[in-house]
């Protein structure tokens, strides 16, 4: 999969050299850091065999109530609150999934819904722009050239990185999503690690909320709109399969970047929005349809 | 039945030779089928009796030979398509029906008679099914759906089927092993019509009563080879077991040193313990360090006793006791709880992830022991796995082998599933077919491994339909058939012969001779 990255961004830079500018390319990782973090959020829940429609809501619901709360409660609380969203969301996910027995399709995308409702409801359509004066610096800031929401997005991949490569409940997830009734009797408690996994899911979902409502400069209760569809490719390009059992950190950080890739090169190129959507489209299937092909030396997750 | 009707025989496999991975499943296996011939196919588990089946209806491909149906030469890799096209239909027990359509839409279903205008004529649809029935012999309703039918109709509609579709060769697997005398009679009336249109049927099965009644030519096979091919008036029930069982050598075999005393008290009771359509009223119990075998075919129950201890089978009536006090079943996790372990020949319901690595698996029970502040020490988890992994003899490389056990052999996936359990110390073992599809040095390993835990004073349940393997590791033998258990054996009565006898209930008083007042005993 690095592969086919290497090769698209080669292939954009060489036809408008703009792409590789440092202005560009750090305009490109801006773009893909909330995807990034909603990404990571969805490989812990796929790896385990489920999946979360609802992230892209929590970002709308978290970025809101950071704009909305930040004027009169400063950055810190209004912070906390923003990602107490998030896991309240998440364990909601997790509890109903776990103990109501349904799919995680069909809760999270209960989830989704109503959560955007609330948050239309809340805001009563329009965006927040009441914000001050430092509220940007977490989304454009920088530190050693390198923006701050970046650095959050490389600190939480380590960690996911550690967590499911290192850590005893991480090989706990791979087996939960190879085998459930396996771990089952294995002696895991499948129910935790399910839960765990949607509430760690909301919290970086919220995180890229108030990421992006720093960066814009506001909350609109449409921000991060249609991202889920996004961060579930960019796992499953990078290894992930929808069934469980199967995905790593860096293949899904290669997957968001071949989504900004696209996005921004296609971008760069003059390419018309329209003409954008459908390549997005074939370039996504296309890269699992090669992934799957060269993937002839499998080697397990753990 | 003569060299000079070659050209007339429907079906004429020839030498063929299958092989998977290391284990040669047919070896030069010869199979003729004449015109109207009724030509039973038997042999024990493993013998190759379905791959020769997979491999005329071309599931499976051959490695070589030759195969000519109605002396037409079939390539080296057919698809099943064009075997079907060629009138080759198989019935198996799960028919191809769609359970929801009538009969008369399941019939007609890719043969749809179209009108005039082109839609469908429901008209030539359902008088084309009263014509079947009526031809066959049977009376079906047939504007019923497929799902309201008993079993045995909804047989016949599958035959029925296949007929509309052009049907010039049946295999039949186990076709009556769902169904009473009177069903199975109605089939056998059904299976003589077509015979005596010329369609030749093949038919497999365990049941040596039904096939002294409707085959006139039966083929044994044992352990891929091709064993003999006769007519069925020729033979004795006696001398058709002995060709399937042969002279007891199966390379390898385990030695079995005594495990048990009967001087404590037994581990597991069973009382009484029945489950609907599955088995009625087993009794028996395990003293500890016993291996108790169940043998039966694989509609005799004995795999469902197994499920039941594991506490996978519902509806179960009848009482277990394990260590003195009784015991609810009812969840696979009341089991586990109990320290049960159980292996089967589906690795993935015994509990193996497919997708993790052999020592994924063996310390996914315990990992956390292997966590030094949080972080699994991964040289510690190597030696800890290295050294269960030595107790089923699953080589070091092998264990450490990146590789998802899906890719591994059928053997080492049964070690690596053996090896997760042992770390539990369990406290009973439960096995049901655990060596299908194993090759035989595996086979072995796991026979001896399964003695190894008997040692320690572990009470074993065996459940399989393979009888080599209940004569090789177990002290004490419980033969089941139709859901009942007929027969228990122990020491000199626990060979091949009498267990296949007991298994296919080929008691037939005047075939056996009792002039010595011995009976079935040792032969």
């Amino acid at each position: 999969m690095l592969f086919v990255l290497v090769v698209l961004g080669a292939s954009i830079a060489s036809a408008n050299s703009v792409f590789i500018s440092t202005t560009n390319l750090t305009n490109l990782l801006d773009q893909v850091v909330v995807y990034a973090l909603l990404a990571i959020g969805e490989l812990y829940v796929i790896v385990a065999g489920d999946i979360d429609l609802s992230n892209a809501s929590v970002v709308a619901a978290s970025g809101t109530s950071y704009a909305a709360m930040a004027e009169h409660h400063g950055l810190v609380l209004a912070g906390v609150v923003a990602l107490s969203i998030g896991i309240g969301i998440g364990v909601l996910n997790g509890v109903i999934t776990v103990y109501g027995r349904i799919p995680s399709f069909i809760t999270t995308l209960g989830t989704l819904t109503a959560v955007e409702g609330f948050v239309l409801l809340a805001t009563n359509g329009s965006p927040i722009y009441n914000v001050p004066g430092n509220f940007v610096h977490l989304g454009t800031g920088k530190w050693l050239t390198i923006p701050i929401s970046v650095w959050i997005v490389l600190v939480c991949a380590v960690i996911a990185w550690y967590v499911l490569a290192q850590r005893p409940f991480g090989r706990h997830l791979y087996a939960v999503g190879g085998n459930r009734m396996a771990a089952e009797v294995s002696g895991i408690s499948v129910a935790r690690v399910r839960i765990t996994n949607f509430t760690i899911a909301g919290f970086l979902a919220a995180l890229g909320g108030i990421i992006f409502a720093s960066r814009i400069g506001s909350g609109t209760p449409t921000m991060g709109a249609n991202y889920e569809l996004g961060a579930i490719a960019a796992v499953v390009i990078g290894g992930g399969d929808l069934m469980g059992g199967q995905g790593g950190v860096t293949g899904t950080l290669i997957g968001v970047g071949i989504l900004g890739v696209i996005a921004n090169g296609l971008n760069i190129l003059g390419v018309s929005a329209f003409w954008q959507e459908i390549a997005v489209g074939v370039i996504i299937v296309a890269a699992v349809i090669l992934g799957r092909m060269t993937s002839g030396g499998e080697r397990p997750p753990v | 039945m003569s060299e000079s009707q070659g050209s007339a025989e429907a079906v004429a496999m020839r030498g063929i030779c299958k092989a998977f991975g290391d284990t040669q499943a047919l070896r030069s296996v010869d199979l003729l089928l004449l015109p109207g011939e009724v030509h039973a196919l038997l042999g024990e588990n493993g013998a190759g009796k379905s791959t020769l089946i997979k491999i005329l209806t071309g599931i499976l491909h051959r490695d070589a030979g030759t195969i000519a149906v109605f002396g037409q030469e079939i390539h080296r890799s057919p698809s099943p398509a064009s075997i079907r096209r060629l009138g080759v239909r198989a019935c198996y027990q799960e028919f191809d029906l769609v359970p929801g359509m009538s009969v008369i839409d399941n019939l007609a279903l890719g043969e749809e008679p179209r009108s005039r205008s082109g839609a469908l004529d429901h008209g030539a649809a359902a008088a084309r099914a009263e014509r079947v029935f009526e031809d066959i012999g049977v009376e079906i309703p047939i504007r019923k759906a497929v799902s309201s039918l008993a079993v045995a109709e909804r047989q016949l509609v599958a035959i029925a089927r296949a007929i509309v579709a052009g049907l010039r060769i049946l295999i039949l697997d186990e076709p009556t092993s769902a169904l009473n005398a009177g069903e199975a009679a109605r089939l056998f009336d059904v299976i003589r019509k077509l015979a005596a249109r010329g369609i030749p049927v093949v038919y497999v099965s365990h049941r040596l009563e039904d096939i002294f009644e409707i085959s006139n030519m039966v083929t044994v096979l044992r352990d891929g080879l091709h064993v003999s091919t006769q007519p069925t008036e020729n033979l004795t029930r006696l001398e058709l077991i002995s060709l399937m069982t042969g002279t007891d050598s199966t390379g390898r075999r385990v030695t079995k040193t005594a495990t048990h005393s009967r001087n404590t008290k037994a581990a597991l009771i069973i009382d009484h313990l029945s489950a609907p359509d599955a088995f009625t009223d087993i009794t028996f119990s395990v003293w500890p360090g016993e291996v108790v075998g169940i043998a039966g075919s694989l509609d005799s129950g004995a795999i469902d006793v197994a499920s039941t201890l594991f506490g996978r089978k519902r509806h179960v009536t009848g009482s277990v006791c394990f260590e003195g006090s009784p015991i609810s079943l009812k969840r696979p996790e009341q089991a586990v709880g109990a320290g049960f372990a159980f292996v089967t020949e589906d690795r993935k319901e015994s509990g193996l992830c497919l997708n993790l690595s052999p020592k994924a698996n063996i310390s996914l029970t315990h990992v956390e022991k292997y966590a030094r502040w949080g972080r699994i020490d991964k040289g510690l988890e190597r030696k800890g796995v290295e050294e269960i992994a030595s107790h089923v003899r699953l080589a070091p490389d092998m264990v450490n082998a990146q590789i998802p056990c899906r890719q591994l052999s059928g053997g080492n996936q049964q070690k690596v599933l053996l090896a997760k359990w042992l770390y539990r110390d369990p406290k009973l073992l439960i096995l049901a077919e655990p060596t299908r599809g194993v090759d035989v040095g595996a086979r072995a390993d796991i026979h001896a491994v399964i003695r190894e835990i008997a040692s320690r004073s572990v009470p074993v349940v065996l459940a399989s339909s393979d009888i080599n393997e209940i004569v090789d590791v177990c002290d004490r033998v419980l033969v089941m058939r139709r859901g009942e258990i007929v027969d228990e054996l122990t020491g000199q009565r626990i060979n091949g012969s009498a267990i296949l006898t007991s298994m296919l209930g080929a008691a037939d008083t005047d075939q056996v001779d009792t002039a010595d007042g011995k009976g079935r005993s040792d032969n």
